[in-house]
């Protein structure tokens, strides 16, 4: 059985792909002009002609989209969309929304077509990941108007795979079903995959005795963070596989079966473009930040979405999983909002995720603190607390002298360190929000 | 014929569309192409709801 969702389009020639991907870039502005009041509006000040597109160069000359916009056309007629809608209202079949970390909500309309189109998306990364008919996989997370893993379901079932839905269940249920069941899948987050294992051993399992074998994560960059795909794999004795996407776009990135830590993009169903501060196309090894315009879409098109997530993008064959699609080498390595500077340093939440998953002294959960020094009120602190892992048979003064030298040596940041008894901090179950920044008037 | 057509009628252009599904999940299988051959099948489970929904539909 193939390897590929789809081998004719997954390996394509470059020259191929960049066709296609013109192509279908032309007509989606061409779809989204002709019918999105909010896209006519954007193209007609911009004097895109929406036809004229040839090149990649071309598809450069078109405006981004902005989160900001997106919410400000919400605020028009017919609601609950505004003029981004592209279909009459009675052909949404579908409503979804952001969850608003960065202000107000955006409500996502899908039309039939376009949930079929999600559901091909996801598809195609679980094929990858190597999820087939025979397959049991278990939704350990409750269904509610966020599409993560909405779209993952019913790609299952375009697969073959059995669904398991596992909302509306405890943590302590969900692990007694999974055992039950013998479920060999399941989806999740990377938090609450490391919080699912820690729950399963409360309830008297061992986690890798369970018949998962691979565990397909979203929401939060950690399965492209080595130290946390690694703590996951080893508690359930699986392969972890990462996905990104977002609301508005769709399953844009997946990792695969190939060796390699990282993302491909799904350049069949988006254009992915990876950029500098000037709008210009990073180069191999560089990072940059996303732009993507989703194909085929119907309901709420979106061209040239500004993501605010950094890439670095490296060459097709850096995979030997066969695909002609780029890369992202490593994942998404934070979100431009995530970045900051700590006494001049840039500074990202990732790093010390790694960092502490790496370490086995401590458990797998762990908070940030970014603050103000007391007394030198230039200089800012960075309090990183962990909790022993249990049954550990050495002392907290080592086990702190010891993460704050690795932090150190990863941040270039001195951090301060505190070692909790185990299960002292938050358990999240579903994205975790690790670091709280209490400075004021900060870049 | 009742002002909702021949029921025979459709179900010969129900059956059209089973063998052009079934047609289609052959060329996904033979030629290795998982998202035709599941997509035909997903497909096919659409078509039987058709069936079921015309008198004489779900007879052999």
């Amino acid at each position: 059985m193939s390897e590929y969702w789809n081998p004719i389009l997954e390996t394509s020639s470059r020259t191929e792909l960049r066709q296609l991907q013109v192509r279908r870039f032309r007509e989606q502005l061409t779809y989204a002009y002709e019918h999105s009041p909010f896209y006519r509006r954007k193209l007609d000040d911009a004097g895109i002609d929406p036809g004229g597109i040839e090149t990649l160069a071309d598809v450069r000359e078109v405006p981004t989209t902005s989160k900001s916009e997106l919410r400000t056309a919400q605020n028009t007629d017919p609601f609950p969309y505004g003029d981004l809608l592209a279909v009459e209202p009675e052909e949404v079949t579908e409503y979804h929304q952001t969850s608003g970390t960065t202000g107000q909500p955006v409500r996502q309309a899908d039309a039939w077509e376009d949930w079929e189109w999600w559901g091909d998306c996801w598809a195609t990364v679980l094929w990858a990941q190597g999820i087939r008919p025979d397959d049991r996989v278990f939704f350990p997370f409750s269904y509610n108007v966020f599409v993560a893993f909405w779209a993952a379901h019913y790609a299952c079932e375009r697969i073959g795979a059995e669904v398991v839905p596992g909302g509306n269940l405890s943590s302590e249920q969900r692990v007694r079903k999974m055992a039950e069941l013998d479920v060999t899948a399941f989806m999740s987050t990377p938090t609450y995959a490391l919080r699912l294992a820690e729950v399963a051993q409360e309830e008297g399992y061992e986690p890798g005795d369970f018949a998962i074998e691979t565990v397909v994560c979203a929401g939060e960059p950690g399965a492209s963070v080595p130290g946390t795909k690694r703590r996951i794999e080893s508690k359930w004795d699986a392969t972890v596989y990462d996905h990104a996407g977002a609301t508005e776009t769709g399953a844009w990135g997946f990792s695969c079966r190939g060796d390699s830590t990282g993302l491909h993009f799904n350049e069949a169903q988006f254009l992915v473009e990876v950029l500098d501060d000037d709008g210009e196309p990073v180069d191999p090894g560089e990072r940059g930040e996303l732009v993507i315009t989703p194909f085929n879409r119907r309901a709420q098109p979106y061209i040239r979405f500004e993501l605010t997530d950094t890439v670095a993008v490296a060459a097709p064959s850096t995979c030997d999983c066969g695909r002609t699609f780029r890369f992202a080498e490593g994942g998404v390595l934070g979100r431009s909002d995530d970045l900051t500077k700590i006494n001049g340093v840039l500074f990202s939440p990732t790093a010390i995720e790694d960092t502490v998953r790496r370490f086995e002294p401590v458990a797998d959960e762990f908070e940030v603190v970014i603050d103000h020094h007391e007394e030198k009120a230039d200089l800012d602190v960075v309090l990183v607390r962990v909790e022993r892992a249990p049954g550990l048979d050495r002392d907290d003064d080592e086990v702190r002298a010891e993460l704050r030298k690795e932090l150190k040596q990863a941040l270039n940041i001195t951090p301060v360190v505190e070692v909790e008894p185990f299960e002292t901090l938050a358990r999240p179950e579903l994205k975790a929000d690790r670091v709280t920044d209490n400075r004021s008037n900060h870049v | 014929m009742s002002e909702h057509g021949d029921p025979e009628e459709l179900l010969a252009r129900i059956e059209n569309l089973e063998a052009a599904v079934a047609d289609l999940q052959a060329y996904g299988e033979t030629h290795d192409i998982p998202v035709v051959e599941r997509t035909a099948t997903r497909i096919d489970g659409t078509v039987a709801t058709l069936y079921g929904n015309v008198p004489g539909g779900l007879e052999e």
